[in-house]
């Protein structure tokens, strides 16, 4: 089921309803109801493999709680691993494997054993890598003592089938969600109306925002070899805005969802476009995952408490693995691999340039002339240059199942970008763009853009609907009013499903 | 809740009444260009036609009044006639336009013609854009359900149906996802251009012209348009087995054969709304419908006497089958259309004769 459809729409208030009314013990088991029902809803088969998940998470957590020793809670961790991760390679990452042992092994004129067919069609079940980490980090928590092990299937049932954050975050941690789950929920009108402003929020964002930014974004990687120079980076930023919209609106949307059934979940963006630096930007992008990928990962490899070529390595090999996360691709891999490797050579300027001459009247100086808007423009320039090979992969396969007898390879999908970023004393295609889209939705794009960020700008690092509701009433029937009004009047609902879903 | 449910209420009706204001700024037919541009151009001449055609593509491509207008002159006939019709306009969608056209002041209109080419279904596809949502209203929907309720398909489909056609009306009404096209509207409206009026401004354009002169705005409508040209020329077995379908349609069709009351009521409130104002009303049953002709041939034979001009039967009119005249599976070429419209003058002449003959 997806945020926005007319589904949802029906689900919702439904759900709501008998949730808030029933007593405290049986809660859970509508959430564990509404959960399969949504998840259960792109196919049945997922609803069975939610159910495995749980199932094993729940064992080894229980198993682990029994263990003395930390050996053989090991034992158990590893076999939640084996679960989760071998449902998510089994699923999203063995297709992508066979077929790079094929090349390879074409390279020198072998031949593969496993016929190419096998695993070229099998479906990724929505947002598995969402529900793996989660149900992941529980076991890991518990392992570690961080979370203690949950005692009843239902709870636990009902944490990995909490549909708000189900297929596609923030990816919950259980220390957070499921003492919330345990307790007793029932109808609050100022957390409603909080939840349901956020809903409308996460609503503008996708429909009006990103969506529309899809017609520029899909013509930028359908018409690779026709858009040049400021077009390219004009289109590379609309994909960047385009992504931060979906996916944050989808995070808004699960977050106000949340909050009118009484439970808070984690935020997963806070302004990534005002960073100040890369690693800033990791701390306000998908927060969910890059804190797990922090915590699970990265502090596991030893952070920055290493030597210099350690840290560097890890911060690398970390954003490589966030982008085998987001896609089974090397385009996907590459484009994160980038951003660590920035971020990688941001840590060595830091460290040693930094250090050595930060005490000077240059740098200050430096620093003085260099103002803040200024760092953030470059960080937003250096991402985009990254992103720009995000959705070269998907770009590939729809070339390519547009034209079957002229196969495309990604590299050239991604070189003939990049070669033309650096054309900037052209402008081609834009004139298309005007023609075929219109000044119109052109400017209405920009206009929409201008008010997320400007309302962005202003409201920092706050909370949305909390700052609305700390206004005067006219104040902010004229916002609800103003919103809803741009979400049905400009929003586009074709039931276009969110880029993230693929994740 | 009761407090929530009452602002949540509020708000939406503050939505209403704002997409009502903006219903009160725009004409009913400013979701197509097309549309936009031949209305338009009637309203401005209106005076100068006294007989409007009105349909779908199968009267937008095939009518020249130029053709017909001269066959009647020729009989002493004063016609001068313009054609109005927008290709995708089905049995409901015309019934609108006629009661826009009503709307538009024009003391010589003495003649319109309805074809009768399909039922109330449609390309799903074809919902949320403009040109759909624009023109449907509470009549309009109305009389899309009724009519889709008493077809003979299963109740599922029906019901899909009354659902889309619900939906559409809401997305109408309260202007959903359809402001930047009203916009563009708003800001073009006095560039449209006069293209698909045609070269003799009577609002006649075949297909032929349209492929070999692509625009811009509509390039990938029509690079489909001459992909189902190609697609035509080579599939014989296609084209055969859709002519097959007609000529047992015709074949089978019995007097007794019940025609949808509903569609006859809909056709029938129009010849009646228009008798009202003076306007003598034709009913046209024309070649390569999409829509089988086992529905559409007992409707178009329940219409009153004198006033039906057929030219569906591939055994009399063989030729509109042939693939030398045809465009795609469903439309003639020009050729074809100057061969149907030479054949539209020449049924109309006899049939405004024997009406007079009969005074």
């Amino acid at each position: 089921m997806l945020f926005n459809s007319i589904h949802f729409l029906l689900f919702f208030p439904v759900f709501c309803y008998l949730y808030l009314s029933v007593p405290k013990k049986h809660q859970w088991k509508i959430l564990v109801a509404g959960g399969y029902y949504f998840y259960g809803n792109f196919s049945p088969f997922f609803a069975i493999i939610l159910f495995v998940i749980t199932c094993n998470d729940f064992l080894a957590g229980k198993m682990m709680d029994k263990e003395p020793s930390q050996q053989r809670k090991k034992k158990w961790l590893l076999l939640s691993m084996l679960g989760n991760l071998g449902i998510l390679f089994t699923f999203k990452y063995l297709d992508f494997v066979d077929n790079n042992i094929r090349e390879l092994l074409a390279v020198f004129h072998i031949s593969w054993i496993i016929p190419e067919v096998w695993f070229n069609n099998w479906v990724v079940p929505v947002g598995v890598s969402f529900l793996t980490f989660q149900s992941l980090s529980y076991t890991i928590d518990v392992y570690k003592g961080v979370t203690k092990a949950e005692q009843h299937f239902g709870y636990f049932a009902a944490f990995t089938a909490f549909w708000p954050v189900m297929v596609n975050g923030p990816i919950e941690r259980a220390k957070n969600l499921l003492p919330q789950i345990k307790e007793e929920h029932r109808f609050d009108y100022d957390r409603m109306r909080q939840g349901l402003f956020r809903i409308a929020f996460g609503i503008f964002k996708k429909a009006v925002i990103a969506d529309r930014l899809a017609f520029y974004v899909d013509d930028l990687y359908l018409h690779y070899n026709e858009i040049s120079g400021w077009t390219t980076l004009i289109g590379g930023l609309f994909f960047f805005i385009q992504v931060y919209c979906d996916f944050s609106g989808y995070s808004d949307i699960a977050l106000g969802a949340a909050k009118v059934i009484g439970i808070d979940v984690m935020e997963n963006f806070k302004r990534p476009f005002f960073a100040r630096n890369l690693a800033d930007f990791w701390t306000r992008w998908h927060i969910s995952l890059s804190t797990w990928l922090t915590d699970y990962v990265f502090f596991y490899l030893g952070a920055y408490k290493a030597s210099s070529y350690r840290v560097v390595f890890n911060v690398v090999f970390v954003l490589a693995l966030c982008g085998l996360w987001h896609g089974a691709n090397w385009p996907m891999v590459l484009s994160f691999t980038m951003v660590g490797v920035f971020m990688a050579i941001r840590y060595v300027w830091q460290n040693v340039v930094v250090r050595a001459i930060k005490p000077s009247n240059s740098y200050r100086l430096f620093d003085k002339y260099f103002p803040d808007f200024m760092h953030s423009i470059i960080t937003i320039l250096l991402f985009l240059f990254c992103f720009l090979l995000f959705r070269v992969h998907t770009a590939q396969v729809v070339i390519n199942h547009l034209h079957p007898t002229e196969q495309v390879e990604w590299i050239t999908i991604a070189k003939t970008l990049y070669l033309n970023l650096f054309r900037l004393n052209t402008a081609n295609y834009f004139h298309e763009w005007m023609l075929n889209k219109g000044v119109i939705q052109f400017g209405v794009v920009l206009f929409f853009m201008f008010i997320l960020f400007f309302t962005e700008a202003i409201i920092g690092d706050a909370k949305i609907e909390s700052v609305v509701l700390t206004k005067n009433k006219m104040t902010r029937w004229i916002i609800y009013s103003l919103l809803l009004i741009s979400i049905v009047w400009f929003g586009i609902f074709n039931n276009t499903s969110f880029v993230y879903f693929q994740y | 809740m009761k407090k929530l449910i009452k602002n949540i209420l509020i708000l939406f009706a503050i939505l209403l009444l704002c997409s009502l204001a903006i219903k009160l700024f725009l004409p009913f037919f400013w979701g197509d260009s097309t549309q936009a541009t031949k209305f338009e151009y009637y309203k401005k001449n209106s005076n100068n036609f006294n007989a409007v055609y009105l349909g779908g593509s199968l009267e937008y491509r095939h009518l020249d009044p130029a053709i017909i207008d001269s066959i009647a002159q020729k009989n002493n006939i004063d016609l001068r006639s313009y054609n109005l019709g927008i290709d995708g306009h089905g049995i409901v969608q015309q019934m609108s336009d006629l009661d826009g056209l009503l709307k538009i002041k024009n003391s010589n209109l003495k003649y319109i013609f309805l074809s009768i080419s399909s039922d109330p279904y449609f390309y799903p596809n074809n919902m949320h854009t403009a040109k759909w949502i624009a023109w449907q209203d509470i009549p309009s929907t109305y009389r899309a359900v009724k009519t889709v309720a008493t077809l003979n398909d299963g109740l599922k489909k029906r019901a899909k149906y009354f659902y889309y056609y619900a939906l559409t009306w809401l997305e109408s009404v309260l202007k959903i996802g359809i402001m930047t096209d009203v916009m563009n509207y708003e800001f073009t409206k006095n560039k449209a251009d006069n293209f698909y009026i045609g070269k003799q401004m009577n609002g006649f354009y075949p297909y032929d012209y349209e492929a070999y002169t692509l625009m811009a705005e509509y390039k990938w409508q029509d690079t489909m348009l001459i992909e189902s040209k190609r697609v035509y020329e080579n599939d014989k077995g296609k084209r055969d087995s859709l002519t097959a379908s007609v000529v047992r349609a015709f074949e089978n069709y019995k007097l007794s054969d019940q025609p949808n009351k509903a569609m006859v009521s809909l056709l029938m409130d129009a010849y009646k709304k228009c008798a009202k104002k003076g306007i003598q009303v034709y009913f046209m049953l024309p070649p390569r419908a999409r829509t089988d002709y086992s529905l559409l041939l007992p409707v178009f034979n329940a219409m009153p006497a004198n006033t039906k001009l057929e030219f569906a039967d591939p055994r009399k009119y063989p030729k509109y089958y042939d693939v030398q005249y045809g465009y795609n599976f469903h439309h003639l070429n020009y050729k074809g259309a100057k061969i149907l419209s030479t054949d539209f003058g020449n049924q109309l002449v006899q049939l405004m004769k024997a009406d007079r003959d009969s005074i």
